[in-house]
């Protein structure tokens, strides 16, 4: 390819017309080391785009096992899973070798396992060490008296509390009710009106109560 | 999953173009294969395997950039450009050229950038670059001809 053709390719190429075969003609003319001086500047330009396109990775494809744990992940988020399989979840999570992908859920996992691994038995040892150490390290000099002799005196002093005050024991009056029982439909109406004149002096005193108030918080300075 | 290695290379190298990083292409290329695992039933199905990863890959790739509001443009310390070919003076003089024609077609909005990736490095056609893409045909041409375009003038103009 002479050079004036390279010039119209190039101008093709620019112009996107080109087809995927004249962009390799290009690639390959400016591949070579005999380049028009009129044409190198576009030399990086094309070596960089075939550098490019050699560019690889090492990735390799995951391992089944990981992906059969995604499956279970998966499963597991839908609440799927039953207790062999989140078993085989929380297995996986608690080795060392977590694969990448999955990284992000091993701290889930990893609480999980710690709060199931939390056991009465160590709270009650731990707090029977806090309450018992200082009693070993620093025995008390004061003084002391039986738990039993302790139990006789409380039971006699509530016995005599009991003998001194018998009527505690027997069944107060019930309150006569009757005596107050409305008798006529005149009464009724009276009393009825008595108790809402209660209610509303009352709901008027807290009502002012509450303008009062929040007068005193709007003229307080420290809102202003 | 054997089906997406013969294609792997590419689907890394337009994750390494739109996110910059080798480490976060690597990353999306894990995602595109458990993708794979997990619609391998689908995937078995599909009649253009290639052009559907590619479009994992980019949608992907996209996400990870909204989600972590990364530079695309700085890759120039994640991977090597040099042509094994030449020799030593040629290829410091030739690096310096190309790092700048790279930093260029780094620095070109998203879809430019694929476009020139998926055409003029990767070699596919406008029909499969609008498949892989979503784009219309004539709206690849434009993104393609405004990337040649910034190229052709970038590269006239500081002569590099």
């Amino acid at each position: 390819m002479n050079t004036s053709d390279i010039k119209a390719l190039l101008e093709k190429y620019w112009a996107c017309n080109t087809s995927i075969d004249e962009e390799l003609q290009l690639r390959s003319y400016f591949s070579q080391s005999d380049i028009a001086p009129e044409l190198t500047v576009y030399t990086s330009l094309f070596s960089l785009l075939r550098t490019q396109s050699n560019l690889s990775t090492s990735i390799t494809l995951p391992d089944t096992y990981v992906l059969e744990i995604h499956d279970l992940l998966d499963k597991y988020w839908d609440c799927n899973t039953d207790l062999n399989e989140e078993a085989t979840l929380k297995a996986y999570f608690a080795g060392n070798d977590i694969d990448k992908s999955l990284v992000q859920y091993a701290d889930l996992f990893k609480v999980l396992r710690s709060e199931s691994e939390l056991t009465a038995g160590n709270i009650a040892i731990e707090r029977t060490m806090k309450v018992s150490a200082p009693a070993v390290s620093k025995p008390s000099k004061a003084f002391s008296i039986p738990t039993k002799w302790i139990a006789v005196a409380a039971s006699l002093l509530l016995v005599s509390v009991l003998w001194f005050n018998s009527d505690i024991l027997t069944p107060q009056n019930d309150t006569a009710f009757a005596e107050y029982a409305v008798q006529s439909e005149e009464e009724a109406l009276e009393v009825t009106m008595e108790a809402l004149a209660f209610l509303s002096g009352k709901l008027d005193k807290s009502s002012n109560k509450i303008k009062n108030d929040i007068k005193r918080v709007s003229n307080a300075s420290l809102l202003k | 999953m054997q089906m997406v290695l013969p294609f792997k290379d590419k689907l890394y190298r337009l994750a390494l173009r739109i996110v910059g990083s080798v480490q976060e292409a690597e990353d999306v290329i894990q995602e595109v294969l458990i993708k794979v695992w997990k619609k391998k039933e689908q995937f078995v199905e599909l009649d253009n395997k290639e052009a559907w990863c590619m479009t994992v890959t980019r949608n992907l790739c996209i996400d990870k950039i909204r989600a972590r509001k990364m530079r695309t443009s700085d890759v120039t310390e994640h991977y090597d450009i040099r042509d094994k070919t030449m020799t030593p003076s040629e290829m410091s003089v030739s690096n310096d050229r190309m790092q700048q024609i790279l930093d260029l077609i780094n620095s070109l909005p998203e879809k430019q950038k694929t476009v020139v990736q998926l055409r003029d490095i990767e070699g596919y056609s406008y029909k499969e670059i609008s498949a892989i893409t979503e784009l219309k045909l004539d709206q690849v041409k434009v993104y393609l001809h405004r990337a040649r375009l910034t190229l052709r003038e970038q590269i006239t103009k500081k002569a590099i």
